[in-house]
């Protein structure tokens, strides 16, 4: 800087001085705040590398983590009782509806098995009736053989007696 | 010694065999039947208990035509059992 104020000419470097310097000292300025950032960004990761295996700071005694105002606060619990009531009220509805639908499952479950247990039963007894009709007749055949059976054994004997002999 | 009477052997050879055969038919469906329903298990109860209720509720008027046929071969059977008897 000095060399190019000596190069300049005096009439140049009178009628110029101010503005020459003014630019040397808006230069210097900036780089003092360059510096100042570095050094202070130099200083502030230091710091946070000498400040990584400490334990966080205490709060300050006496004063509440936080301090709910009283307001507010009974805003929340009046917000939050409603909507517990709400939810009460909606798990018992599902629970009724729930217990109809099931109730309503159940007799029908049981109006079918009444229905079918009448219609075995009916079943059974058509079958009893028809084995027992069936049995009767094989009884009745029998008799009818026997019948036959001792019609001829009479005619023998009676032919045997008067014809025969 | 006068020869055996063919006919009165074949009656009673029938009668033998014919009788032997509905005694042992009744005795072994009479021994299924007992043996399937003895014992204290509930289905068991339950069986017998139904079967009882089936045994008092049959109805005789479906099978009347047959029970009448019935009555009348046993009539005639009676009548020719006492005709033997007469001739």
């Amino acid at each position: 800087m000095e060399d190019r104020s000596h190069n300049t000419p005096p009439q140049a470097a009178d009628a110029s001085a101010p503005p020459t310097r003014a630019p040397a000292r808006l230069l210097d300025r900036v780089l003092g705040h360059v510096r100042q950032a570095g050094s202070d960004l130099v200083s502030v990761a230091l710091g946070r590398l000498r400040d990584a295996g400490a334990p966080p700071p205490a709060p300050p005694e006496g004063t509440p983590a936080d301090p709910p105002a009283p307001g507010k606060a009974g805003m929340l619990h009046a917000v939050a009782e409603r909507l517990r009531g709400a939810a009460d009220a909606y798990v018992a509805a599902k629970l009724d509806e729930l217990s109809a639908r099931v109730d309503e499952k159940l007799d029908q479950i049981e109006a079918r098995i009444d229905r079918k247990v009448e219609e075995l039963h009916r079943q059974f007894t058509e079958l009893r009736d028809r084995e027992l009709r069936h049995r009767l007749r094989m009884l009745k055949y029998t008799l009818v053989f026997t019948v036959l059976v001792g019609v001829l054994s009479l005619l023998y004997k009676w032919l045997s007696r008067h014809w025969i002999a | 010694m006068e020869s055996p009477d063919l006919f009165i052997l074949f009656r009673t050879t029938l009668f033998l065999v014919l009788t032997v055969y509905a005694l042992v038919t009744t005795a072994t469906a009479g021994w299924h039947v007992l043996r399937l329903l003895r014992g204290d298990q509930g289905h068991q109860r339950l069986l017998r208990t139904y079967l009882a209720y089936q045994l008092l509720s049959v109805r005789l008027e479906p099978l009347r035509g047959e029970l009448l046929q019935l009555a009348f071969w046993l009539t005639m059977l009676a009548v020719l059992w006492w005709l033997h008897g007469v001739v």
